[in-house]
């Protein structure tokens, strides 16, 4: 999986990639959660709430270049191989959009 | 004795070179917009890629109060920082001439001269500033320099020793 | 009615033939209808100048305008909108910069400059509060930007002064020569500098030591505070673009597969990392720079690397390499870096320092170079043509072609022109990525199929700044939109397009609809200007300009036939990454945003939308 700009430093020790094994997206959140030092930091940044079931507002992911938004969401399923991007977004944008 | 002082603690480090601040002064003084009247001026030192606002350091025996013939800048107990008496002051503009820090101005509008007085102790710039760089502190006046002091040494030491570069 | 706030009731018009300089009132009823900025601006062009005008002639006017919000303290309120008919695109020009140069402007007590004919000898407009009059330019002509800036205040003894000045690539009308302030800042597109050259307008220096007044001063700090609040909170603009700039957006479009390579032949960039925001802050970045009164601060303060500071020989060598330069923006760092395949960040650092100095606009010059690539990789052209060997990739090719363009130096004069231009002469129009004669920005409208709509419909060309559809189909916010469908998306592009224009018209920041709404800057608008707003008379507002700035363009002999895509991204479907086997669907979403308009099937308002719009 890929990490963009601020979740470098706050999800993998500074790196820009991590292998992880996970069959779902839902699953390889959890996993880089549990293996983060400041597990509670960690969850606050990828999903809603401490019940884990939504993804943080403004964090995004792409498996394959595609936003999980159009796929199946946290249950989207994993390939081996497969790229995951995270990248923090947020802008409240344009009224009518 | 010492006596506290109260002066606007500033960190270019953190300033942007916005100028929110010059807007916050100039509006509480006209309830206008007009940069050119604000008591805090932020510099620009573009190659440097530096910013560094500054207002009056409200020295505690002012040259601007020394240099006045008419007494006209005294030190306001309550907000302990000297203040031009608009009353008094005749607008001949010696305290300009006397400050080494070219921060006390003379105002063509009201043909007085104007310096910073912290808002009465609440400075509108501290407020407007967006990355806090500019803080009001009430110390005595050492503790105050103490850090600064520190600063300027360690910079000076590490240029005649070639370190930290 | 009289103004009450905001504007300060007067502009100037500069007759450069004549040589005058005259102080005139603004039409308020312009005012109350269209804001100010680019909105009244148009107004002003649609009234005075002719469409079918050839754009450098004496008969084309220039207009600066400043809107009600610049020189107050509402965030980023530090914008003005250059006007004209452009010489790129011959379509209604609106290019807009940020600095410090138009509150100066407001503070020496004008809303607007409106520049007429031509002079005989090069001048520069001096404006210190209530005098304004032309001086002579002759000792700068010739000079770059930075040089221009740094002899006007030296000379004028007002080191306070702002200017905005044109460099060698206006004067030698390079059809994207940018109009540049305080050094850095940008009126970029579409070649507004070519038409200040043409008129041997070399600069516009100003200081003003006067105010700018409000109607309602409480509800002017309670609505600006309350504003400025929204934008700490937001994401972007709270730690996104200060931490990173657009730049930021370098990773995130090409891990989507939208970022445009090698002239829009690939649409991932294998090297992007290396062009990134984060490489950025992590090896060059200074610091972070603010325009006036902006509370965002998305500016970069850069420093070329030490290796990278000698390696390419350019003779216009900037003295200041060693220091600071600003930038680059993400749109500059595509153009200059992924759409001509380079990876060496530091020459794409010097290229953009150079336009700067240079005065030209780094999209169309990084593109129009890309497109010299690829007709040098196809064997079209070669080194006899070229003078040096233009591979993709090359930072010598980039460097060397971007000094030649500003003075039309050998095959410079070719890429002067614009890429669509350049292909036409050189027998391959079909190198050309852009629309109505504008080069793409960064954003493949394959892979993102609203940034295509609002591409082909833009009213100055291709644009991102006019419908910035990234925002629901990248960002997501405030709702996701699939980038692939192309249901709904006449709709979100007007509706983006209205409110980028209103935003235009008040005079404030475009990056302010990352972290904030119009419904946010609309009691702003009224309390500075004592305009009594109905609620959704700004956004109006803004749909009667774009339509005006479209009547405009129709008349200039534009048709719907001009909104439209390369055949490359209409027919050659994406060859890999993410959004492999795309292509446009433009016509499918184009007679829809025609309807969404309330426009005919040929692209011109109905009758009834102009009486709605009080344009009839």
């Amino acid at each position: 999986m890929r990490l963009l700009a601020g979740l470098r430093d706050r999800l993998a020790g500074g790196s820009h990639a991590l292998e992880v094994d996970a069959s779902s997206v839902r699953d390889l959140l959890t996993r880089l959660v549990g293996e983060s030092p400041d597990f509670r930091a960690a969850e606050e940044l990828v999903f809603e709430s401490a019940t884990r079931d939504r993804a943080a507002r403004d964090l995004r992911i792409l498996v394959n270049g595609r936003s999980v938004q159009f796929l199946a969401g946290l249950d989207t399923n994993l390939q081996s191989n497969d790229t995951v991007t995270l990248h923090l977004t947020g802008a409240r944008g344009y009224p009518g959009g | 004795m010492t006596r506290t002082i109260s002066a606007l603690h500033i960190e270019p480090e953190k300033c942007t070179g916005c100028r929110q601040c010059e807007l916050a002064c100039s509006w509480v003084q006209t309830g206008t917009f007009q940069p050119s009247r604000s008591l805090i001026r932020v510099h620009v030192f573009d190659e440097q890629a530096s910013f560094a606002p500054y207002a009056c350091l409200q020295c505690d025996e002012a040259w601007c109060m020394q240099a006045c013939p008419v007494n006209a800048i005294d030190i306001d107990e309550n907000i302990g920082a000297p203040v031009v008496i608009d009353e008094v002051c005749v607008g001949c503009k010696l305290c300009v001439i006397a400050c080494p820090f070219g921060t006390i101005f003379f105002d063509k509008t009201t043909e007085r001269a104007a310096k910073c007085d912290l808002c009465s102790g609440d400075p509108a710039c501290a407020h407007a500033c967006p990355t806090d760089a500019i803080r009001v502190e009430t110390t005595d006046p050492g503790a105050w320099l103490e850090p600064f002091g520190e600063k300027v040494d360690t910079s000076y030491r590490n240029a005649i020793t070639g370190e930290g570069e | 009615m009289t103004l009450q706030g905001g504007f300060t009731g007067t502009i100037l018009r500069v007759d450069l033939t004549r040589g005058s300089v005259e102080k005139e009132a603004i039409r308020e009823d312009w005012a109350r209808e269209f804001v100010g900025g680019r909105g009244i601006a148009v107004r002003y062009l649609h009234e005075e100048v002719d469409p079918q005008v050839d754009p450098l002639s004496p008969d084309n006017k220039l207009i600066f305008a400043t809107g009600p919000l610049t020189g107050t303290n509402a965030s980023c309120g530090a914008r003005y909108m250059v006007i004209t008919k452009g010489p790129l695109t011959g379509a209604v020009t609106t290019s807009n910069s940020g600095g410090r140069f138009a509150p100066e402007l407001k503070f020496a007590g004008y809303d607007m400059i409106l520049f007429e004919g031509r002079s005989e000898r090069p001048v520069y407009l001096w404006i210190q509060d209530e005098i304004a009059e032309l001086r002579d330019a002759s000792h700068l002509w010739g000079k770059g930007v930075f040089e221009t800036e740094d002899t006007i205040r030296r000379e004028s003894g007002l080191p306070d002064c702002a200017v905005s000045a044109i460099g060698p690539a206006g004067e030698n009308l390079v059809r994207y020569a940018a109009i540049v302030n305080e050094k850095y800042r940008a009126a970029g597109r579409s070649g507004v500098g070519a038409v200040m050259g043409s008129k041997n307008l070399k600069a516009i220096a100003v200081r003003g030591t006067g105010a700018v007044r409000v109607a309602d001063p409480v509800a002017t700090m309670r609505s600006q505070w309350a504003m400025k609040h929204e934008l700490t909170q937001a994401p972007l603009t709270a730690e996104g673009l200060p931490a990173y700039g657009t730049l930021a957006l370098m990773n995130v479009i090409n891990e989507h597969g939208a970022l445009p390579t090698r002239n829009y032949r690939d649409s991932q960039f294998e090297n992007a990392e290396d062009i990134s925001g984060e490489e950025l802050a992590e090896t060059r970045l200074a610091a972070n720079k603010a325009c006036f009164a902006c509370t965002i601060a998305c500016g970069r303060v850069s420093r070329i690397s030490e290796e990278g500071v000698g390696r390419y020989g350019v003779s216009c060598s900037p003295r200041n390499w060693r220091h600071a330069t600003e930038g680059p923006e993400y749109e500059n760092a595509w153009s200059l870096g992924a759409d001509c395949g380079i990876s060496d960040f530091d020459a794409i650092l010097k290229s953009n320092w150079m336009c700067n100095d240079l005065g030209m606009d780094p999209i169309s010059l990084g593109a129009t170079i890309a497109a010299a690539m690829e007709l040098y990789e196809a064997g079209v052209i070669d080194e006899s043509v070229t003078g040096i060997p233009m591979p993709f990739g090359s930072g010598e090719a980039l460097l060397t072609m971007t000094e030649k363009a500003a003075y039309r130096d050998g095959f410079g004069d070719q890429i002067a022109e614009g890429s669509k231009i350049m292909g036409e002469r050189l027998g391959h129009p079909e190198v050309f990525m852009g629309v109505k004669g504008q080069e793409f920005p960064a954003y493949d409208p394959r892979a993102l199929q609203g940034m295509g709509l609002g591409y082909a419909t833009s009213n100055r060309g291709a644009c991102h700044l006019r419908a910035y559809t990234v925002a629901v189909e990248v960002v997501g916010e405030p709702e996701p939109m699939d980038p692939r469908a192309a249901e709904g998306k006449g709709a979100v592009t007007k509706a983006f397009q209205d409110t980028s224009t209103a935003v235009d018209a008040t005079g404030l920041c475009l990056f302010l609809t990352f972290g904030t709404t119009l419904e946010s800057i609309h009691p702003i608008l009224k309390a500075v200007t004592g305009f009594d707003l109905a609620d959704n008379e700004l956004l109006q507002a803004g749909e009667r300009i774009w339509n005006l700035e479209r009547l405009w363009n129709l008349r200039a002999g534009l048709t719907a036939a001009d909104d439209t895509l390369p055949k490359r991204m209409l027919k050659d479907a994406i060859r890999g990454g993410p959004a492999q086997g795309e292509v446009s669907r433009l016509p499918e979403m184009l007679p829809d945003y025609y309807r969404e308009r309330g426009w005919t099937e040929e692209g011109h308002p109905t009758a009834e939308k102009l009486a709605e719009l009080g344009l009839g």
